[in-house]
């Protein structure tokens, strides 16, 4: 009988951007921009009605996906211990969706903010989704790290080539750090893998394979609080967490929109995905030992970053420093170590994606109309633009979590999850707790001075200016109903993690 | 005499061949080379193939000894001098610019390169001290006539530099062979195994290897005489350049490992110290790139650190370090001449050897440049490219026997973020819109070949890396 199922691969949904890129980059194809974007408009609706399939067939049968990399018959890198494999739960598989969704937004509005090079930009840009994808789905620890590290030289690219005047050393800084970080998760799935090999006899990297031994807790204590730290570091650079956060809101501000709209919203959440695979995963006991000083990390940072969101004096690094603190939260929930927390924590996730891409939009609009950052130069900008005001005001109400938008359910979870934490001092979530409501509230007042600055006020230009139309409003238009319907329906969102939350948080209780 | 020849024909016929060809040369230049100079480079191109195809062909087989055990052949040596004829190779591919203006003196040239590479390989197969320092010298002597062959460049200065450099290295070598001579009495590999066989530890040995690893260090360009490497490269074309920083290192190294595996097994103290020239060369290399100006200088130091490199799969005595070399030289020889293509490519392009004049090259030539892009992520060791995966074997290889690499690692990768910098400021300057130019220059079809499969070839390596590995791993445990 005709099995559905072989028609569900992993390998297609991962490589087949890759194989876009070549046929793009390829001089066959030419330069004739239209076509590009045709293409690739076309290629990444496809690509979403594909994973949509995997999404359907999630909810229909609920089972998990399992895919090989073979070449020649072989498992890919059998030799070295690697199981070079593709797998994906009810997580993973939205996760990919909404991934390829950005993406398609992406390509949309980068129409008319990308205007030189469109054959290498589009190509770049295919290359970043098969990897982010990558990251997504990998069933190993250097099959992750490959992916990971093939984010580099795209992302060097795209913000240094389209971006504003300083973007070349923004991208330079960006790219350093975030070498220097996935070195550190290097070192640590090396000293992982071969302490594998030592304990049990069987070379691999495999992470399902490395749970399972990790749990006999057959490592000496040392070395596992080093390969824990290494790990957290490495995806706190990408995440970003407060002392590493410099090299983010500079390449944010330089970058260009389609760019910044996917770093915030996409690329920041393979850190996260990253943290939860395996800080959370692989050391459980570890994480609950440590969940504490996380959870201190957490709050000093959303302390840190909701002042900053409030004293910028440019668009774009508000958003950048909302981002951050989005971040903030979600590293709060997780560190609650409890099942609310971790539901908090997954919605945060979620709702930063849609919350991220739509600000970046958003700013990249005004950005582009006015030629200008800074507030003061574009308030009164409502008399002109009434549409984009109105979306607006739905974007900054997600962004402060007002009730019926997404944000709400991920910030009250994180919140109730934080308070609840069992930790060995009471009182610290709790003090905790409401220090990040006092910084909630600045949070709350920073996306409110971005909407009265951008939009309140009298213009000082005589110049008349255009509303958005046509197609970024057609974008923003989708965002906002996302974030208004996950508002309306959280469990719609919750019902595909919370298998992984379960298991995680029975995990923990052990 | 039979068996003789026999035996010549399993073990030394690839070096044979390379022999009939040199005197070919020779007796060209002298006699009747200006009728047939346009030939010279399919002549040599063949003298290299042939080799080539009787090594591959199975035609020479693994263990055999020759010349009362002088010579040796095992699956390590068979592997090794496959890619150092493939270096020879594309040497000679990339050598058509040259060739156009020495003319009828091209045999001259293809003689000595071809003196160099036999040298090479008798070198990798060497089984004993004195035949060692008769192919040391030989490589030595035909390098240095390679460097200062010249007229063009500036040469004299850097070939008395490798002159006096190698002259101290050979004589770091001869003193710690014969030190090892004095106190066992033997010469021979085979026959020094069974003297030392169980007791590695002696002070005096272990000085005595120094002294003979320190003569192999000048050729590897590693720390303590990586000084030559980047005013060589300055003075020297192209092709020499891309010849010396990819054979005389493998040869050098080659023998390393074969004299670690057979005979210096375990030695804590010998480990440590080449564990810290090691990181001492990657380091020489990777923060030296960061301000260089010159392209050549640029790529000697890359050279050097890629050595380091190698030279830390070596430093972990056993056989999965040595595999990991092993994989790691098969990867850089397709990167090293890569880049060295695109090198060549690029001054064609910008008249100039310094990289603030390669601005804005991708705007002109951007298949060109992507390629060279992508070999110089190889070298930096970023997927997707066989590059990632050479460092990744090599660092997980030196964490195999104990958690002693740790630290090691941890240094390693703290230079390597230093060598990334370098690295993506190349990039960078190339893809820099702020400059706008038009340049035209001839494109050269050999160079234009090398560059796209050299760069083919890192994704091959990447792609079909099990076997790649299968196959170092079959030449480590037979050295």
């Amino acid at each position: 009988m005709f099995d559905i199922t072989s028609l569900l691969s992993l390998n297609i949904i991962i490589f087949a951007p890759a194989v876009a890129a070549l046929i793009v980059a390829s001089p066959l194809f030419g330069t004739n921009q239209i076509y590009i974007r045709r293409f690739t408009k076309t290629f990444a609706t496809i690509h979403l009605l594909y994973s949509l399939f995997f999404v359907a067939y999630y909810l229909y049968g609920s089972d998990n996906f399992y895919q090989e990399i073979t070449i020649l018959g072989n498992s890919w890198l059998s030799k070295l211990g690697i199981n070079a494999a593709f797998g994906a739960d009810g997580f993973t598989i939205l996760l990919c969706a909404f991934t390829s969704l950005i993406f398609l937004f992406v390509f949309i509005i980068s129409k008319t903010m990308i205007r030189t090079k469109h054959k290498m930009y589009y190509a770049l840009m295919l290359v970043l989704f098969s990897s982010t994808l990558g990251i997504f789905c990998a069933k190993d620890m250097f099959v992750f790290l490959l992916f990971w590290q093939t984010e580099l030289i795209p992302i060097f690219l795209l913000i240094s080539q389209w971006g504003g005047v300083k973007a070349p050393k923004a991208a330079q800084k960006y790219i350093l750090y975030n070498f220097s970080g996935s070195l550190l998760l290097m070192v640590a799935m090396i000293s992982l893998y071969y302490y594998g090999y030592h304990a049990n006899g069987t070379l691999s990297s495999s992470i399902d394979f490395l749970r399972i031994y990790q749990a006999d807790n057959i490592f000496p204590e040392l070395l596992q609080d080093i390969i824990f730290w290494c790990l957290f570091i490495g995806f706190a650079v990408k995440l970003p967490i407060i002392p590493f956060h410099t090299c983010y809101t500079s390449c944010l501000t330089e970058a260009p929109a389609p760019v910044r709209a996917l770093i915030s919203s996409v690329l920041i959440n393979t850190a996260a995905y990253g943290l939860i695979r395996f800080n959370l995963d692989l050391f459980p006991e570890l994480f609950t030992k440590f969940a504490p000083i996380i959870m201190l990390i957490a709050v000093t940072g959303i302390l840190w970053a909701s002042f900053g969101a409030f004293k910028q004096k440019e668009i774009v690094k508000t958003t950048a420093y909302i981002n951050i603190v989005y971040m903030g939260f979600f590293l709060l929930g997780l560190s609650a170590a409890n099942k609310t927390g971790f539901d908090g924590a997954f919605f945060i996730m979620f709702a930063n994606i849609f919350v991220a891409a739509a600000l970046s939009i958003m700013t990249g609009y005004i950005e582009q109309t006015f030629k200008t950052k800074s507030f003061q130069e574009i308030a009164g900008l409502g008399k002109f633009a009434p549409r984009l005001m109105s979306l607006s005001y739905i974007i900054i109400f997600a962004v402060i979590g007002v009730p019926l938008t997404i944000s709400f359910s991920g910030f009250f979870l994180v919140f109730s999850g934080a308070f609840s934490a069992d930790f060995a001092d009471a009182l610290m979530p709790k003090i905790c707790t409401a220090v990040s409501f006092v910084s909630f509230i600045l949070l709350a007042a920073s996306g409110l001075r971005l909407l009265d600055g951008c939009f309140g006020g009298i213009s000082q230009t005589e110049k008349k200016y255009n509303d958005i139309t046509g197609h970024r409003l057609m974008v923003l238009l989708i965002l906002c109903l996302f974030i208004i319907f996950f508002g309306c329906f959280p469990d719609s969102l919750m019902s595909f993690y919370s298998d992984v939350t379960d298991m995680l948080a029975e995990v923990l209780r052990v | 005499m039979n068996l003789l020849f026999f035996e010549l024909q399993n073990v030394f016929l690839p070096e044979a061949i390379l022999l009939i060809f040199i005197i070919f040369n020779i007796v060209a230049t002298l006699t009747f080379g200006k009728r047939i100079y346009k030939f010279s480079s399919r002549i040599a191109l063949f003298a290299v193939l042939l080799p080539l195809i009787t090594i591959t062909a199975g035609i020479a087989h693994g263990g055999y000894t020759i010349f009362s055990e002088n010579y040796i052949q095992t699956n390590f040596t068979m592997v090794m001098r496959v890619l150092i004829l493939m270096g020879t190779f594309f040497t000679i591919l990339l050598s058509q610019n040259i060739i156009k203006k020495l003319r009828f003196r091209a045999f001259e040239y293809y003689t000595i390169l071809l003196t160099s590479t036999f040298s090479a390989m008798c070198l990798v197969g060497a089984n004993d001290f004195v035949p060692m320092f008769i192919a040391l010298s030989g490589m030595s002597i035909s390098n240095i006539i390679l460097i200062a062959y010249w007229n063009k460049y500036k040469p004299k200065e850097a070939a008395i530099k490798y002159l006096i450099s190698s002259a101290v290295g050979m004589g770091f070598f001869l003193f710690g062979a014969s030190v090892m001579y004095g106190i066992s009495g033997e010469m021979n590999f085979n026959l020094l195994n069974l003297h030392y066989y169980g007791q590695d530890s002696s002070l005096l040995f272990v000085l005595a290897s120094m002294f003979m690893v320190f003569g192999m260090m000048f050729f590897a360009g590693c720390v303590p005489f990586n000084r030559w490497i980047p005013d060589v490269f300055q003075g020297s074309p192209y092709p020499v350049c891309a010849y010396l920083s990819f054979v005389p290192v493998v040869a050098g190294l080659s023998i390393l490992a074969r004299f670690f595996g057979n005979i210096m097994t375990e030695a804590p103290l010998m480990q440590l110290i080449l564990s810290v020239i090691a990181i001492l060369t990657i380091a020489c290399g990777f923060l030296a790139i960061i301000r260089q100006t010159d392209i050549k200088r640029f790529l000697g130091y890359s050279a050097v650190a890629q050595s380091g490199l190698m030279l830390l799969g070596l430093s972990i005595f056993s056989s999965y370090g040595t595999a990991s070399f092993v994989y790691f030289a098969i990867v850089y020889l397709f990167i090293n001449y890569g880049i060295w293509a695109g090198g060549i490519t690029f001054v064609a392009c910008a008249k100039s050897d310094n990289i603030e004049d390669y601005k804005g090259l991708f705007y002109i030539r951007p298949y060109y440049t992507s390629a060279f892009v992508f070999c110089i992520a190889a070298l930096a060791g970023l997927p997707p490219t066989a590059g990632f995966l050479s460092r990744l074997y090599l660092y997980s290889s030196a964490m195999r026997i104990d958690l002693s690499g740790l630290p090691v690692l941890l240094i390693v990768l703290l230079i390597t973020v230093a060598g990334i910098y370098g690295y993506f400021r190349l990039i960078g300057i190339m893809f820099d819109k702020s400059a706008k130019r038009e340049l035209f220059y001839k494109e050269q079809m050999n160079t234009k070949i090398v560059l796209y499969f050299c760069t083919l070839m890192t994704l091959v390596t990447f792609f079909f890396a099990n076997q790649i590995i299968w196959l170092s791993m079959f030449a480590a445990l037979d050295l």
